[in-house]
């Protein structure tokens, strides 16, 4: 999606020297560019390690996925590094340990329920296998139960990394009192002053909450979910995010009754025609969407039920009660607290994020990775490798930059959608129509057929650039382990694979990911892209 | 406390006395054989649940002579026990020792087919709740001081 919106800048000016025709055309020799505009590897002045009178080399403000791979990496070249690491409590209270929003709030405890509502329909699949599975129901306790025991052995495992490597690590929040100082609070209240040579913001984000009466008192958001110690109940997830679909798509499939309230498109920013495929198999599975509404107050009502009360775009209204309002609208970067002024970090005024050319702030001496980046994905592994890479520029004399580019994703909804590159919108627009060619099928996965399930559920395209070769320039499929499959083709896809390196290689049968390699219905053609055969 | 020495007697000698101080030491229970296992752990945790203490299993090899067998558990051994002594009555060790020939290249052990220990390697220092283990270090952490802390503390 980040590459999407450069993609539209592009098109507003000569695509001739832009980066994004030279990210499109590729480099014969399979490299990428890492010196591409502003994804220039900054390399690092300072002092070197140790030659200073501060406190640490590095402090990263922040233990989520980008900081501590940046603290531990760091530590790992022989800097002496501290991490400041400080949950605030949810609007409903919730806290948890080390490690960020992947490891608490999100990927983790998010991918293991989606896991717990895929093994329901397995068990339902199984029939048709042959075994004799009787009516099964779920225990909501049971699952959260293992879950967090799960969360909490990473939450160590951090720990006990950080004192193997020799990080300090300090449980407090963070805030710059000058570009070099900052006081920590504990939980206790506790004020503690460090200084250091560097800083590395890692502070992410937490979800917003809609400005409606009852907005955040009697609403919850993935920050309580996976630890909520009573089922959901009838949920409806407010928001078109991934988060609002994945959530509302587990809570479905873990027996209980879902409704997804959109304001307009599902999955802003993701191909718009995958995105559907994946909004009507969760509907076929009884998610119930309430669309082009937003939401206008939350009430109490009986028996612990809200009152949701909200207005579609045409100006009807509409109400309902459920058992659990979960809000996915959005996340805020966590930079209104920090100090931010004190030290001279600018962010922008629309998003509150941190701009950055190569991780390097306005301010010399001070970094940002992860979430809290202006203009780059939010993602995990992003933010891992941005501060690992980091890490080696500032202590390790590497001169590499963080590349960005052809980042794959997946959507663990219910029916998953895995992508890398361009969606098929984003390529028309950047390239014209003509340029671009799409490649599609429907499939089923063998698996699928004696269960009898989902006919024209699963479906593959290639968007390729029919000035390039047919270079593959974005991949996209919904079916199951679209992780999975999308993966490799990401690395193909960075060495510039096209359309007849796809088709020269062969693929594995019987399995979802060899439709890549076999695709030969174009959507120009016109002709039906649905399967019929072995 | 320095012990009260009592007053001389009418003659002008004066007596002394040895006085044995003992410090409280962190109950240490050890397991007979990994047949009774779960049987001792079980004891243990109820023994801590009345005293409100916390309960830290450690799988380590024995010493048939004098030693530790493996050189992990030799140096790791004295770590854990001087933390462990160190929390008094907060912490009770439950402790099994594993013969080598036992042990030694054996994939079905029975601590490695044990659903809760789940052993991979020796020394294993197990934090241990009402429901089982929470936390473990393996091997080289072991003999970590602040690793063991951090375990006892936080595990």
């Amino acid at each position: 999606t980040i590459l999407a919106r450069r993609v539209l800048r592009a098109s507003a000016r000569p695509l001739k020297g832009s980066r994004m025709l030279s990210w499109l055309t590729g480099q014969g020799d399979g490299k990428v560019d890492a010196t591409m505009g502003d994804a220039k590897a900054v390399v690092t002045s300072g002092p070197g390690i140790g030659e200073h009178t501060y406190d640490y080399d590095l402090i990263v403000i922040g233990g989520g996925s980008g900081g501590l791979s940046c603290a531990k990496n760091a530590a790992m070249l022989g800097a002496k590094v501290a991490v400041c690491d400080f949950v605030q409590p949810s609007p409903a209270g919730t806290k948890w340990g080390l490690g960020g929003t992947c490891v608490n709030v999100g990927c983790i405890p998010k991918k293991l329920m989606h896991q717990a509502s895929l093994l329901g329909e397995g068990m339902s699949d199984a029939r048709s296998y042959g075994w004799e599975v009787p009516e099964v129901t779920h225990k909501w306790e049971t699952m959260v139960e293992n879950v967090q025991n799960h969360i909490k052995s990473i939450n160590f495992g951090y720990r006990s990394e950080l004192m193997t490597e020799g990080v300090k690590y300090l449980n407090a929040y963070a805030v710059f009192s000058d570009p070099h100082t900052i006081d920590c609070t504990d939980k206790k209240g506790k004020v503690t002053t460090v200084t250091a040579a560097r800083f590395v913001i890692a502070v992410g984000g937490r979800p917003r909450y809609p400005e409606i009466p009852g907005g955040k008192e009697l609403t919850i958001s993935s920050d309580d979910l996976f630890s909520l110690t009573s089922p959901p109940g009838t949920t409806l997830c407010i928001g078109a995010s991934y988060i609002s679909l994945e959530c509302a798509g587990f809570i479905q499939g873990l027996g209980m009754k879902a409704h997804v309230m959109m304001r307009s498109i599902p999955l802003r920013g993701f191909d718009q025609q995958m995105a559907s495929q994946v909004k009507n198999y969760m509907q076929e599975h009884g998610v119930n969407f309430i669309e082009q509404a937003v939401p206008t107050a939350v009430e109490e009502a009986e028996g612990g039920q809200k009152k949701v009360t909200w207005k579609y775009a045409d100006g009807t209204v509409g109400e309902g009660l459920f058992d659990t309002v979960l809000v996915a609208i959005g996340r805020d970067a966590e930079t209104t607290k920090i100090g931010l002024d004190k030290a001279g970090v600018a962010t922008n005024p629309k998003t509150g994020k941190i701009p950055a050319n190569g991780e390097q702030t306005n301010v010399e001496h001070i970094y940002a990775i992860g979430d809290v980046l202006d203009g780059r994905p939010e993602l995990t592994p992003v933010a891992i490798q941005a501060g690992k890479i980091l890490a080696k520029r500032l202590f390790g004399g590497s001169t590499k930059a963080m590349d960005y580019e052809g980042v794959p994703t997946t959507v663990f909804t219910p029916l998953e959608y895995g992508c890398v590159g361009l969606s098929e919108e984003d390529a028309i627009a950047a390239m014209g129509e003509k340029n671009v060619e799409v490649y599609h099928s429907y499939f089923k996965p063998l698996e699928w057929t004696v269960p009898h399930r989902g006919d024209n559920a699963c479906y593959a395209k290639l968007v390729v650039d029919k000035r390039a070769n047919e270079r593959v320039i974005g991949l996209h499929v919904c079916g199951p382990n679209a992780g999975e499959i999308t993966q490799g083709f990401a690395v193909a896809m960075k060495l510039g694979a096209t359309k007849e390196v796809f088709d020269d290689t062969v693929g594995i049968h019987p399995t979802s990911a060899e439709e890549f390699t076999i695709l030969k219905v174009t959507k120009s053609s016109g002709v039906s892209a649905e399967k019929a055969g072995c | 406390r320095k012990p009260e020495l009592p007053d001389s007697d009418s003659d002008g000698r004066t007596q002394t006395c040895q006085v044995t101080i003992t410090m409280p030491l962190a109950q240490v229970i050890d397991v007979a054989s990994p047949t009774a296992f779960d049987a001792t752990v079980s004891e243990a945790v109820r023994t801590a649940q009345s005293t409100g203490a916390s309960v830290v299993v450690l799988i380590t090899s024995d010493s048939p002579n004098g030693a530790p067998w493996c050189p992990d558990c030799r140096r790791s051994d004295p770590v854990i026990e001087s933390a462990v002594a160190a929390h008094g009555d907060d912490i009770v060790l439950v402790r099994s020792e594993c013969k080598r020939n036992e042990y030694a290249g054996n994939p079905s052990f029975a601590y490695r087919k044990h659903n809760q220990l789940r052993l991979t390697a020796i020394p294993t220092l197990y934090k241990w709740s009402s429901k089982g283990p929470t936390n473990k270090l393996v091997e080289g952490q072991c003999a970590n001081k602040e690793l063991v802390e951090l375990l006892l503390n936080e595990g």
